[in-house]
């Protein structure tokens, strides 16, 4: 099972650079980097997939001619039967002798994906794979992404689709003013930007209500409570189990507990991405 | 290389402009063997073997700028600008995909001259070899100097203009500074590739240098670009 990493970032926070400048398309001013170990990029070009942000093609030649164009490019002679099943892996079979000159927006991309694996790389490059691409291709690109990560592939994406993101990728980093503020697993960053945890708890109505109350304020804030709900803020999950046995002590009686967990949304928009950054 | 060569090679077969203007050679070519042909049975002068060539030579040398110019005049940005050479510099070297890209035109027209002196064959009952090295020489400077113009400029309309004027002047100025006495001008005819041509013999090998001189300045402002 290869990796999964996401950037994510506004529009120039340096997700699309980081790319280029990776896969060649951008010359860096300084710095250095390494790809699948080796120090030079020229050495494993045949390794990697690129997708680039934006994607044309020749209008004179099909999708077919394109893969094959591609692929012994990177020095791999791909047969017929490769490309048609590589452009049905990517939902463009149909459109294979179709001539790129008369493909939409939406098709072009799936035939840039197409051609970033036509040569079966290690690491694939994807700068915004489902961007402008109808609803229903973008879930088909979402399972040929992580069927692709399956096949030991890794990926390195960038997205604006936080909902795609907090769906199938593994490893997210967010980057700002061209530098990775945090890289972790969406619960690593959960934990790093929120430290709010909305609790709803449905119960059975308080024998000693001034008393529950007490505790509540020592555990939490913004408590609020009717004769069977309470709900209150917690700046960590570890109050959680705390209050569920103070109401059994108390012979409360729980029937459902909500924790509302923050979105990728609501870290991505958090204020705490500008403080880290200072 | 070899793929993006062919890639350019077939593509430039595939142009309606490349078609007329092999057309034009061929025609050209034609009519100056059979003239010659006419005129040293007429006249009963001898215009010698490379007299047949000299209808070929003239239009390589007066129009082979203005040819390649408007072929090749967008090698490099025309897919800089449609960012298709964005898929190209992930898959290869950017050393390659300039040298795959000369070769596909150089291998064009040496097709095309190639195919004008087999024609000219037919008429003078021998083959020119020292004539087809002659253009090609000459040639491989002109796409040479096109690619560099490709590599320098980014928008396709500004080498279409600037490859014309190129085109026009470059020719006038180049037997101008070969004819002229002038010491502060004349020094400027060992860059112009018709001096090597004139000169004939062996120095127009000195062509085939100056191409692959251009072609590593070619090379190095590309290795240099942002794609």
């Amino acid at each position: 099972m290869g990796k999964f990493m996401v950037f994510l970032g506004r529009n120039g926070a340096g997700k699309s650079t980081f790319i280029n400048i990776i896969t060649g398309i951008i010359k860096p001013t300084s710095g250095s980097f390494k790809l699948l170990d080796e120090p030079s990029l020229k050495k494993v070009k045949h390794r990697i997939g690129v997708l680039p942000d934006y994607s044309t093609f020749y209008d004179s030649l099909t999708a077919i001619d394109h893969l094959k164009y591609y692929a012994k490019i990177s020095g791999y002679k791909v047969s017929t039967e490769h490309c048609e099943y590589i452009l049905k892996r990517v939902g463009l079979l149909e459109h294979a002798h179709k001539k790129a000159g008369k493909f939409s927006f939406g098709m072009k991309k799936k035939l840039g994906i197409a051609q970033a694996i036509i040569h079966n790389p290690d690491l694939i490059f994807l700068d915004e794979p489902t961007s402008g691409i109808d609803a229903e291709s973008g879930l088909n690109i979402q399972k040929l992404i992580v069927n692709l990560q399956k096949e030991g592939k890794t990926i390195f994406m960038t997205s604006h689709n936080l909902h795609e993101v907090e769906k199938i990728c593994t490893r997210i980093a967010i980057m700002k003013n061209g530098r990775i503020l945090n890289e972790g697993t969406l619960e690593e960053l959960r934990s790093h930007y929120m430290s709010s945890i909305h609790v709803d708890i449905k119960h059975s109505p308080f024998p000693q209500k001034e008393l529950i109350l007490k505790f509540l304020e020592t555990v939490g804030r913004d408590i609020k409570t009717t004769e069977n709900r309470t709900s209150l803020v917690v700046d960590s999950e570890e109050k959680i189990p705390l209050i569920i046995r103070a109401f059994t002590k108390h012979k409360i009686d729980i029937y459902r507990v909500n924790v509302h967990e923050p979105s990728l949304e609501e870290i991505f928009l958090n204020d705490n991405l500008d403080v880290v950054a200072k | 290389m070899r793929t993006i060569c062919f890639h350019e090679f077939k593509g430039l077969f595939k142009s309606i402009k490349s078609i007329i203007i092999v057309a034009i050679i061929f025609g050209v070519t034609y009519w100056t063997a059979d003239l010659m042909t006419t005129i040293t049975d007429r006249l009963d002068v001898n215009t010698g073997k490379d007299g047949y060539a000299t209808g070929i030579a003239s239009i390589v040398f007066l129009l082979g700028f203005l040819f390649i110019s408007s072929l090749s005049h967008d090698v490099i940005n025309r897919e800089v600008s449609t960012r298709t050479m964005r898929f190209l510099v992930t898959k290869t070297s950017r050393v390659k995909i300039i040298i795959g890209k000369y070769l596909g035109i150089w291998l064009f027209w040496f097709f095309c001259i190639f195919t004008s002196f087999v024609l000219i064959a037919f008429v003078s009952k021998n083959f020119l070899w020292w004539g087809i090295l002659e253009c090609m020489g000459f040639i491989s400077v002109a796409i040479a100097y096109n690619l560099v113009f490709s590599v320098i400029f980014p928008k396709p309309a500004i080498t279409m203009f600037f490859g014309v004027v190129f085109a026009l002047a470059f020719p006038v100025l180049s037997f101008l500074v070969i004819h002229s006495n002038n010491v502060f001008i004349s020094w400027f005819k060992f860059f112009t590739p018709y001096y090597y041509a004139l000169l004939g013999d062996f120095y127009i090998l000195v062509n085939f240098v100056y191409a692959i001189g251009l072609l590593m300045l070619g090379i190095v402002l590309f290795n240099r670009r942002d794609l």
